[in-house]
């Protein structure tokens, strides 16, 4: 099957290899947006980079719901073998909490339902509220789906066989009822089996309900109590409930939920999934990608306020990256580290302009000399020179700022108060956006780790150390890095990428082992320190004035620092030193634009749509969807002669209270379509149907409704 | 007939009547149902409580088919609700009734007792170690499922008579009672002990009666990677399951939900429970001064029985709803298609009763869940919901 890629949504339409002759001679259509881009870098840039991450996100995918559908899948199958619960006519089901967003689940059900095909049973059906209005439009679906399962499977099977299948007499939906698949379960396995014996087994049907609740209750209870009297039939329901298992009783009654058998599985919650996609795909420094931390904070913000949906937090990010990329050839540079070079080279002197003109390019003019400024503006080959040393240099960056969020992050994650939040998102999120290590809240968790116990240092830095290590492993795995050389040179100028860490690395250690050795010593100093105390008290009689002057000395020892305080300072202190280093804000990077995305307020419009709002706007200023130039008003308040009747009649009826005198609107109405009332005309009848016509128009977006309270007037349903 | 009443355990006076009425095939009319001319055709309706909702006439046809076509045909009903409920039409012949009491403890005692061997079996194949073969004879024992029998009826009899239901516990409980016995740490004669041992667990276990939900792990122990965490995970869910089903509070918090939509769904509450004369009192900084009548004060000494909290949801419009959830919310944003689409989610997840379409003119809610599940939100967010209800000021 042909992959398809699209820049929007889509259906498309594929060939199954049902009808051979008819493929041949159709041309497989290609997507229009496709065949316009496929010449322009930009797009196959893009295009490769979404399809890694795509792929990384199906990875993640399937890693985590794995776990439960295989839980399901072995609850499926020892129904299979639990002989006890099918002769009193009660059915095995398995419920899967989901959570709420359920559009979200789409994919964990095709997974499970894979995945019971290839283990358990090729009879499954999966049955949408949508289908299932009534009783008999779920039954037959459910029959149909459980009777065509067979065919699914044999045609993956025996592809070449596939005309053959064409012999059996189609079956009719409407034929689809309970008792022709009693007969065709029973011509299957059951009249079979005694000549095949051993080998063909029965075979459990699953019946899927994906979204439990928006099924009608009734046609469920019907549908659970049919099923229960076909005892002979070993059917095992699976409900994906979004709220909790309670739903599943509140809808059934008694005499309908004995005949369950019910289990429960959770799945995740979508926040906890959501932050595993973003830190796995997309907050690390192999995504191609970057989001700027206003943009990240929208999404995020859209995600935990509004719907909970990762599919829609994964398609704004997608759109994030088309308006990223769309139509701009510097873009191209946007791509892994080892290809930037060939990239640059293919940039023609226009893109090169266009990269000169970046924002963040002016603050590098500014420190150069004459001499390079001049070559840079002038010398195509010395700017695209510069242009991938600072590319590199961005991606070190880039390289270590994630090294240092996730460091911090590991120091703050347990500290007390929850400063810089409990997710690594968050910290990204807030280092992104301004120089953290000059915050307050910086210093705070800065001091509260230098408040820390021996112990939990000890743990958190041998934390820091794994996470350093698995950075370096990934990065030595790698093969192709870019030429050593020119890292060397990056890493003289600035310190920054995998040497970084390496040093890092090595100071950590250091540090952990002086901590750990640091640990007996202390203790001794202070036990001394203690004895020395306990001594003098003991020697010393209980005057006040001495008593005083012992407090005073205790309070003067107590101030010089055990070794492991010392190490402590010092290593707090570095770290604020390394972080500082490397969580400088990305905004402040040179060329910053070519990786990160900020375009926040574009994005903003797409993805949060306000209808209301659109709709207001477009009304009271039809000038800023129509592009006219009659209608430029200054205020939202003016009305204008030339405007559309509508957003005339809008505008007045903006200016009434809760009931409208209809009279009055349209003396209003007339008043500014036609200022001079002293020429009479038999416009009037005109405007008076121009009138009925907006005013129509105004009922029919919701804006008013005719009251039988009042006569002659409408009621306003905004406010 | 033998066989019959053997099938069907405790029920030989309704079996036995049932026949007579039936009727031997050679027995002339009066004594049977049938004329040995015909072969009989016999229609049984389960559950026919349902053919009243059905065509008016139908229930009335059914009862007289025999008179209409003619032919050697009986009709039975079975339905676990009184003859009255029948009674809505005139020209219906009385049919005969054979009434089917409640098993008594005893009876119960002896039905689930003849599955006793399946029980036994059952117990065999879930646990997983191996039984040397005297625990096997000891288990086998009749006498020890008797007294399991007994303990366990001695609890359930009380709430539940239900046999398929009582046979469910049974067999998740005895597995229970048989596990220390299995273990080797009561003897299986020990039958003081034993009770010890199982009264608090049929005690919990009352608890998820008529819950149908099956707890048994052996599902769990057939997942070969990460054996004991999903052990470990069963354990926590059971126990976050029971109480998520004890109590609504902590349902109301193990259930999550956007931002925005707890604070519409507390906003929803509020339009449901609170009068519309009230809202500007309730939710605008500047509502003016409110004149105390003489009215007022007395009706401030409320009745409970007048409480809107305790008289039930009223409807209310889409911008009211709206109105408030502006009222209640703190920091501004606009009305965008995401949140309409929450109103429709909370919709679909049952948590608000309406239409799915979302219309300035005609929707109308009403809020359906309680004052406990509410405060339990609004906690999570941090709202106090006693203060913006009218009740309670």
């Amino acid at each position: 099957m042909e992959s398809t890629v699209s820049v929007s949504k889509g259906v498309f339409l594929f060939c199954n290899g049902f009808n051979k002759t008819k493929q041949t001679k159709k041309k497989t259509k290609r997507n229009p947006f496709e065949a316009l881009f496929t010449n322009e870098p930009w797009y196959t840039t893009y295009k490769c980079n979404w399809e890694r991450i795509e792929n990384q996100i199906k990875d993640l995918q399937n890693n985590t719901y794995s776990f439960l559908v295989n839980d399901i899948v072995n609850y499926v199958k020892s129904c299979e073998h639990d002989e006890y619960n099918t002769h009193e006519g009660i059915i095995p089901s398995a419920t899967l909490l989901t959570g709420v967003n359920q559009p979200d689940h789409f994919n964990q059900f095709v997974i499970l339902i894979n995945k019971i095909r290839e283990d358990v049973t090729p009879h499954v059906a999966l049955v949408n509220s949508q289908d299932a209005q009534t009783l008999k439009t779920l039954v037959e679906n459910v029959v149909w789906q459980l009777i065509r399962g067979q065919d699914v499977l044999l045609k993956k099977n025996f592809l070449y066989y596939s005309d053959e299948m064409d012999y059996k007499p189609k079956l009719k939906k409407s034929q689809c009822t309970m008792r022709s698949l009693l007969n065709w379960y029973k011509n299957k396995y059951v009249d079979v089996s005694p000549r095949k014996s051993k080998h063909s087994q029965q075979r459990t049907l699953v019946i899927i309900l994906p979204d439990f609740e928006s099924f009608n209750s009734n046609v469920l209870q019907d549908f659970v109590m049919i099923i229960s009297s076909y005892s002979s039939l070993p059917v095992v329901l699976i409900f994906g409930v979004a709220t909790s298992v309670s739903a599943l009783h509140k809808s059934f009654p008694y005499h309908v939920s004995s005949k369950l058998l019910i289990r429960v599985f959770h799945s995740h919650p979508s926040p906890v999934y959501m932050n595993q996609v973003l830190e796995n795909i997309f907050l690390t420094h192999k995504s191609p990608f970057h989001l700027s931390g206003k943009a990240f904070e929208l999404l995020t913000d859209v995600f935990l306020f509004y719907d909970f949906s990762v599919t829609g937090l994964i398609q704004s990010i997608k759109y994030c990256m088309m308006e990223h990329y769309y139509g701009d050839n510097i873009k191209t540079l946007c791509c892994s580290q080892d290809q930037i070079d060939s990239a640059i080279a293919n940039l023609s002197s226009d893109d090169l302009e266009s990269i000169r003109q970046l924002l963040s390019f002016r603050p590098f003019l500014e420190v150069q000399d004459c001499q390079t400024k001049i070559g840079l503006f002038e010398d195509d080959n010395f700017f695209r020179e510069v242009l991938s040393k600072e590319m590199h240099k961005l991606h070190d960056y880039i390289h270590s700022f994630y090294l240092c969020v996730r460091l911090l992050f590991n120091f703050v994650k347990d500290l007390p108060k929850n400063i810089f939040g409990k997710t690594i998102r968050e910290i990204y999120a807030k280092c992104s956006m301004e120089h953290i290590t000059s915050t307050q809240p910086f210093k705070d968790c800065m001091q509260l780790i230098s408040f820390q116990s021996q112990l939990k240092l000890v743990d958190n830095i041998k934390n820091a150390l794994k996470e350093i290590n698995s950075l370096i492993k990934i990065d030595s795995t790698k093969p192709l890095r870019s030429t050593p050389t020119k890292n060397n040179i990056n890493v003289a100028a600035n310190e920054l990428g995998i040497n970084f860490s390496k040093t890092i690395r090595v100071h950590m250690m250091t540090f952990l082992r002086q901590i750990e050795n640091a640990n007996s010593e202390s203790t001794v100093f202070s036990s001394e320190a203690d004895t020395e105390i306990n001594m003098e008290t003991e020697n010393v009689p209980a005057s006040r004035y001495k008593l005083k002057e012992k407090l005073l000395r205790a309070t003067r020892v107590e101030k010089i620092h055990s070794e492991f305080e010392l190490i402590r300072s010092r290593f707090v202190s570095y770290l604020e030193e390394i972080l500082s280093k490397g969580l400088q804000p990305p905004h402040k990077q040179t060329f910053n634009e070519i990786m990160f995305f900020g375009d926040v307020a574009s994005v903003r419009k797409q993805i949060v749509g306000s209808p209301r709002g659109a709709l207001h706007t477009a009304l009271s200023n039809p000038a800023h969807y129509l592009q006219c130039s009659c209608c430029n008003i200054q205020s939202t308040d003016s009305i204008m002669a030339s405007m559309p009747d509508v957003c005339i009649a809008y505008k007045l009826h903006r200016e009434c209270g809760k009931h409208i005198n209809v009279y009055d609107w349209l003396q209003a109405f007339t008043a500014v379509v036609h200022p001079e009332p002293d020429i009479p005309t038999d416009d009037d009848t005109k405007i008076q149907l121009r009138f009925q016509r907006a005013v129509a128009e105004l009922q029919f977006l919701g804006f008013i409704k005719s009251s039988k309270r009042k006569t002659d007037h409408v009621m306003r349903l905004t406010w | 007939m033998e066989e019959l009443i053997s099938a069907i355990p405790c029920r030989e006076h309704q079996l036995q009547d049932l026949m007579a009425l039936l009727g031997e095939g050679d027995e002339p009319l009066p004594y049977s149902l049938f004329t040995f001319k015909y072969e009989p055709i016999v229609l049984v309706f389960d559950r026919a409580e349902r053919l009243r909702t059905m065509d008016h006439n139908i229930l009335m046809a059914l009862l007289r088919l025999r008179e209409f076509c003619n032919l050697n045909i009986c009709t039975i009903f079975v339905t676990n609700q009184v003859n009255e409920n029948f009674y809505f039409k005139m020209g219906v012949r009385e049919p005969i009734k054979i009434y089917f009491p409640n098993y008594t403890k005893d009876e119960l005692f002896k039905i689930i007792f003849l599955n006793q061997k399946s029980f036994v079996n059952y117990l065999f194949s879930s646990s997983e170690a191996c039984i040397d073969s005297r625990l096997k004879g000891d288990l086998e024992k009749p006498e020890l499922f008797a007294n399991f029998l007994n303990a366990f009826l001695s609890v359930f009899y009380r709430p539940c008579r239900d046999l398929i239901e009582l046979q469910h516990m049974a067999r998740v409980n005895f597995l229970k009672y048989c596990e220390p016995i299995i273990k080797n740490e009561i003897k299986s004669t020990d039958l003081t002990k034993l009770w010890r041992h199982i009264a608090p667990i049929l005690k919990t276990s009352l608890e998820l009666l008529y819950l149908r939900i099956n707890t048994s792990k052996s599902v769990q122990s057939l997942g070969k990677e990460n054996n004991a965490m999903a052990v470990e995970t069963t354990c926590s869910y059971e126990n976050t399951l029971k109480d998520e089903l004890l109590s609504t509070k902590t349902f109301a918090q193990s259930f999550e939900l956007p931002y925005y939509a707890k604070y519409l769904l507390i906003a929803a509450y509020l339009a449901s429970y609170n009068p519309p004369k009230e809202d500007k009192r309730l939710f605008m900084k500047n509502h003016g001064k409110q004149k105390k009548r003489q009215q007022q004060v007395r009706a401030k000494a409320k009745i409970t029985e007048k409480l809107n909290t305790q008289l039930g949801p009223k409807v209310f419009t889409l911008d009211r709803l709206l109105a408030i959830f502006y009222a209640i919310l703190e920091d501004k944003i606009g009305l965008t298609s995401n949140l309409l689409a929450q109103i429709a989610t909370l919709v679909e997840l049952k948590l608000i009763a309406g239409s799915k379409e979302v219309d300035l003119d005609v929707s109308k809610y009403k809020c359906i869940v309680g004052y406990d599940f509410i405060t339990a939100v609004a906690q999570t967010v941090g709202f106090n919901v006693r203060k913006y209800l009218y009740d309670f000021i």
